[in-house]
């Protein structure tokens, strides 16, 4: 079996049980493959080699035993240096936690150990998860897989980066404002923000707790999916985490979209947006309609004016006020700039916007008895050079709607452009609607060849 | 040790990428940007500042005042929606009685 690093979790968890692929040969091949791609990506702040040929070797031992801990057993993964693992540093990219070493796991880093998953290490991302770039100015930029020379998008940016270029089969990284699917599109890889409160969020390093998400990115719809089952339920310590509501995310996968109601806001999410993705994202939409789904125009009048909310930097310029105040110098200028900001808004603009958030809420909720999936690009640019970044926050323009709102959204190759960068189609649900969401993206990525292509590193 | 050896490689040699790169613009909020900051603004700022403990000077204030003030006002323009009934997203949901 050749390319071991670019099987995706079910391919490789089917020849883990024919007994054709070992997890410890799976991880050497990943850990072989990061060797050669990095630090040329820079996708890694922290690699576990050892603890992953550790975990690999007892994850053969226990399928030898019949022991099996479901599709991620063996599968070696890597989580955006926010989410905590015990006697491993995590520094959300930081100066302040450089040296930080957790002594528990965060919620989703157990329940990925449960499962049976293999760490290979710990991933770069913008500092604090702050903004769209992953330009980090203490452990350098995440390189894009498809032109190093390019962001990788952010925050998640080693997350995504990691699985487009194979230095892991799947990656869990962190969506306040889009952090999850812009680095996702930016890399032509899968990324998935779940509903709020669908997996829990204890020992993960906090932005804003009302906007916060944790969810996979994949080489497939399908591996999302299963790297959701893994992750989604009940966290006691977290005050956000809804009621467990379990459910199998594979489940409705090959049930197509045959009558499938697909939403378009124009005004909203496909405005100032580059043309050759517009036609590209209209081109996937009509891929939709010729399986079967249909396709309205709607609009969301409340959402369309209140883009630029202080929720997020309130949030975060009180998780970090105290750093703020005393050592303001250890910010890199993003994360600087942002929290100085947000320190000076007013209490009373944060409720209003919090009240309002409500009312938007509501609308979204609305919206979504008349649709099944909201459709949309999810960059209005594909990725941009690091030397020019993302001064003006261009690359967030349609993704940060979905925080407010809560609702689920996914991201997922739908072409590229004319200089061979990826370009993605982003499809919301209604709240704890993953399910659909799903099996519209598995439906559009089956007719389609665009998450099959490797950047040529 | 094996981890930590490993990161230092990854870290100083994206470190040495990154020192060769020009420094980062100042992020701003989406575009565009409002119009410039006048000096009843910059004091309001400054009240604020202050009142919020944090030590900037008057040029950093300055620097990132157009982000604030998008974000202060940015509510302003919904000041006609009727917000009577609403309660924030935020609110606290109310303990659960207790089993037994």
């Amino acid at each position: 079996m050749s390319d071991l690093h670019g099987l995706t979790i079910r391919e490789a968890a089917t020849a883990l049980r024919d007994g054709s692929l070992t997890a410890a040969d799976l991880t050497d091949a990943v850990l072989a493959r990061a060797d050669a791609t990095e630090p040329a990506i820079n996708a890694y702040i922290t690699r576990t080699a050892d603890l992953a040929r550790q975990q690999a070797a007892k994850a053969d031992e226990e399928l030898r035993a019949g022991r099996d801990r479901g599709p991620l057993h063996g599968i070696p993964v890597a989580l955006k240096d926010i989410i905590d693992t015990a006697g491993i540093p995590t520094t959300a990219g930081s100066d302040f936690l450089r040296d930080r070493v957790p002594q528990r796991d965060a919620f989703v880093t157990r329940k990925l150990y449960d499962a049976g998953a293999v760490l290979v290490g710990k991933l770069n991302l913008h500092e604090f998860a702050m903004s769209t770039t992953s330009i980090n100015p203490h452990y350098g930029p995440v390189g894009n897989p498809w032109d190093p020379a390019r962001v990788a998008g952010g925050s998640s940016g080693g997350s995504a980066a990691a699985v487009a270029a194979g230095s892991a089969l799947a990656t869990l990284g962190s969506d306040t404002g889009g952090s999850i699917r812009l680095p996702a599109a930016l890399c032509g890889v899968v990324g998935l923000k779940p509903t709020y409160g669908r997996v829990g969020r204890s020992g993960v390093v906090m932005i804003s707790w009302s906007l916060d998400h944790v969810g996979p990115l994949t080489r497939t719809v399908e591996d999302a999916a299963l790297m959701l089952n893994a992750i989604a339920g009940y966290d006691p310590d977290d005050g956000g985490s809804a009621e467990d509501l379990a459910e199998d995310f594979t489940r409705d996968l090959g049930r197509g979209v045959e009558g499938l109601r697909i939403g378009i806001a124009r005004k909203l999410f496909w405005s100032r947006c580059d043309p050759e993705i517009e036609a590209a994202c209209e081109e996937a939409i009509e891929v939709l309609r010729g399986l079967g789904a249909t396709v309205h125009d709607v609009d969301l009048p409340l959402l369309h004016g209140a883009r630029r909310t202080p929720i997020l930097a309130v949030e975060a310029a009180a998780y970090h006020s105290t750093w703020l105040r005393e050592h303001a110098d250890r910010y890199g200028d993003d994360a600087r700039s942002l929290l100085e900001a947000g320190s000076l808004i007013p209490g009373t603009a944060y409720v209003q916007a919090q009240r309002l958030r409500t009312k938007l809420i509501d609308e979204t909720r609305a919206l979504f008895n008349e649709i099944d999936v909201l459709a949309s690009p999810t960059s209005p640019v594909v990725a941009p050079t690091i030397e020019a970044g993302d001064p003006k926050f261009v690359l967030a323009r349609y993704i940060m709607d979905f925080n407010i709102t809560a609702i689920p959204a996914i991201s997922i190759p739908c072409g590229f452009s004319g200089n061979g960068l990826p370009i993605s189609l982003m499809l919301g649900g209604r709240h704890f609607g993953e399910s659909a969401l799903l099996r519209a993206a598995h439906a559009y990525e089956q007719a389609t060849d665009w998450h099959r292509r490797r950047p040529s590193l | 040790m094996a981890i930590l050896a490993d990161r230092e490689i990854t870290r100083d040699s994206a470190s040495a990428r990154y020192s060769s790169m020009r420094p980062l613009q100042i992020h701003c909020y989406p575009s565009p940007m409002p119009p410039a900051i006048d000096s009843q603004q910059l004091a309001r700022l400054r009240t604020l500042a202050d009142a919020a403990r944090l030590s900037i000077s008057d040029e950093r204030l300055a620097e990132i005042a157009p982000l604030a003030e998008i974000l202060i006002d940015r509510f302003g323009a919904f000041a006609e929606l009727d917000l009577d009934q609403i309660q924030p997203a935020s609110i606290l949901r109310p303990p659960r009685p207790s089993s037994g």
